[in-house]
């Protein structure tokens, strides 16, 4: 349940993050780009669950130099991946052999929710 | 007999609304009456991780208790209580059913008893005319109460009574308490390993960390160690004593109120009027060999950790203190049975401190016990060897209901026409290692009888089938392993305790 939330949210955050983009930029490269934010955030996120001391201490450089490189990677990635047809072949390929695995964690994930919802309400 | 006619019956028909609305009303005010005249309060009171080792009631070199021992002179005191665990949801669910570990099965942290058994507890056997009442700052007990809360009245909720309580799983899943619980701490807080949630529980980590400077800025100055928590749950212990002693006047009689309160476990973070009061007193404990399992703790830091608990230790006997002076005044005493107890110990020897430990030592399993009977005003001291299994029976035989013959505990001494035995065999146990529906494979048992107690450690890597035996009269710190030099009654402890590992283990061999 908490992962289905987790995973909405940001599933939702990459929808806005389309939606607030130019079309030409964003839209149409959605699958590519997409995947592209969400495991590249998802690498520094991990390096962040290692240096916890970030959040609990305030430390606002190594918070700033850990965003910004974060902004910087994914940006230079995305540019190559916009700029090289074979980079965004390759991720649309990786991403369309993972979505088949979704559909089945989907669904098991929808029969939990109702589940727990009924025994919740 | 006066016959009663069609018309009369007719007559009296419009009148049968009313019945059905008074009747359960008028039902309960007779039975209130009824149980007023005979049937006594029963009011719980558990510290969590009180060991009796550091109260000075029972001897320890520091001045920690006074007000217990106000207490004292006018309760039954247990002088060898033990607990059957090392850590809350055993320990608790046995004081709850009546039945050691092996047997409720909730020897896992958040364990919760056997499904067969929910039924079978405390609340459950106490008629309906009592209205039963529970709150814990322990979210251990909240798992066990959660199984137990078609029983209650009144279940009231852990954060009522907490400046802060961070936790979603009872607010959103109450019915599947346990398990949310689970799953909201592994996702956002992890445990051995980082939290399997990426994000959200980086959010949380923040936001845990900014209630904490908010809790720490409004109540820094009276708790400068700071405020009483356990991970994200911050509360006043004032607070619950509070609204105990505002509460237990006005439940309905009788009443069986189930509080178990937090402190000292730790963080031993005492008020600031306790802060150093057994700093430079000079009294040092006794210096123990280290475990097999000892967390490597230098002796100073030991030594440091046990006066902190000791201070947290007398902030807590004067919390107890205001509300024994309560109850006292208010003569409620009169007409309730006063249960003081607590559901483990704490360890600051051996290079281990706390009690998520393997071992099984007297600081983690010997807890005080004091019962005040309905208005007893002189001392009884018991020196019998009793076990927290003896709660339930003992509730039992004082609201003159059966002892279920489940139970594994027995009547306390002085509550019951039969005179104890001293030379009955009672058990400790650790297993968390275990899966809840399979054998004890890897486990620390004791069994103790008489004046001497064996520890059996099974299963551990390079320890494996190792015993220890001590006798408590002549060696109560444990000093002296004698389960070589003592044989003849080490053999006979072991094959005891050997008998009953088959007979617990047996069903789930398969």
């Amino acid at each position: 349940m908490f992962a289905l939330i987790e995973t909405a949210l940001v599933f939702l955050g990459v929808v806005l993050l389309g939606a607030a983009l130019p079309a030409a930029w964003f839209r149409r490269k959605f699958v590519t780009l997409s995947t592209i934010v969400v495991f590249i955030a998802s690498v520094w996120f991990i390096f962040l669950h290692y240096n916890t001391q970030i959040i609990d201490q305030r430390q606002l450089v190594p918070a700033l130099i850990w965003s910004g490189s974060l902004v910087l990677f994914i940006t230079l990635v995305s540019v190559a991946a916009l700029r090289s047809m074979r980079v965004e072949l390759a991720i649309d390929a990786f991403v369309k052999r993972l979505a088949v695995l979704s559909f089945i964690y989907l669904f098991i994930d929808a029969l939990s929710v109702i589940l727990v919802i009924i025994r919740n309400i | 007999m006066a016959q009663i006619s069609r018309r009369d019956f007719l007559k009296s028909l419009p009148a049968l609304p009313f019945y059905k609305v008074a009747w359960p009303y008028l039902a309960t005010a007779v039975n209130n009456q009824r149980q007023d005249a005979h049937t006594p309060n029963i009011l719980f009171l558990v510290f969590d991780t009180l060991t009796a080792r550091h109260v000075s009631l029972y001897g320890y070199g520091r001045d920690t208790t006074p007000n217990l021992a106000r207490f004292a002179e006018r309760s039954t005191v247990f002088h060898r209580h033990h607990t059957t665990a090392n850590f809350t949801s055993p320990a608790t669910a046995s004081i709850f059913t009546g039945t050691y570990p092996w047997t409720h099965r909730a020897f896992h942290l958040h364990g919760t008893v056997d499904e067969a058994r929910v039924n079978k507890n405390i609340f459950s056997l106490l008629p309906d005319a009592y209205y039963k009442v529970a709150y814990t700052h322990n979210l251990l007990v909240v798992s066990l109460l959660h199984q137990f809360r078609g029983e209650l009245d009144l279940f009231k909720k852990t954060r009522e009574l907490c400046l802060s309580d961070l936790e979603f799983a009872d607010r959103a899943f109450f019915a599947d308490y346990s398990e949310a619980f689970w799953a909201e701490w592994l996702f956002l807080r992890g445990g051995a390993t980082p939290p399997s949630s990426l994000f959200l529980s980086l959010f949380d980590r923040g936001r845990r960390f900014a209630k904490k400077r908010q809790i720490t800025q409004a109540y820094g100055e009276l708790f400068p160690r700071g405020v009483p928590s356990l991970h994200s749950l911050y509360f006043l212990l004032e607070d619950a004593i509070d609204w105990i002693h505002d509460q237990v006047t006005q439940f309905p009689r009788p009443f069986f109120g189930y509080f178990h309160l937090l402190p000292p476990h730790e963080p031993y973070n005492t008020r600031r009027d306790f802060v150093d009061m057994f700093a430079g007193d000079g009294w040092k404990p006794v210096v123990k060999e280290q475990h097999f399992s000892s967390e490597k703790h230098t002796q100073q830091f030991l030594n440091q950790q046990r006066r902190e608990y000791d201070e947290y230790l007398a902030f807590v006997d004067s919390e107890f203190g205001r509300l024994y002076d309560y109850l006292d005044k208010s003569g409620i005493l009169d007409s309730t049975y006063f249960v003081l107890t607590s559901d483990h110990g704490e360890l600051f020897e051996r290079g281990i401190r706390g009690h998520i430990t393997p071992t099984l030592y007297e600081p983690l399993l010997h807890v005080p016990l004091l019962i005040s009977k309905p208005g007893q005003r002189e001392r009884v001291d018991v020196r019998q060897r009793t076990s927290s299994v003896d709660l339930l029976p003992t509730i039992m035989q004082v609201t003159g209901q059966a002892i279920p013959d489940w139970c594994e505990g027995e009547i306390l001494p002085t509550f019951g026409s039969e005179s104890s035995k001293d030379d009955r065999s009672l058990f400790a146990l650790e297993a968390k290692s275990n899966p809840k529906q399979g054998p004890l494979v890897k486990n620390t048992a004791v069994i103790a009888k008489g004046q001497h107690k064996l520890i059996h450690y099974a299963g551990y890597p390079h320890h494996e089938n190792e015993y220890e035996m001590y006798d408590l009269t002549n060696d109560p710190e444990e000093l002296n392993n004698i389960v070589t030099s003592e044989n003849v009654v080490a053999t006979d402890l072991k094959n005891e305790l050997d008998k009953k590992m088959q007979q617990v283990n047996q069903p789930y061999w398969s």
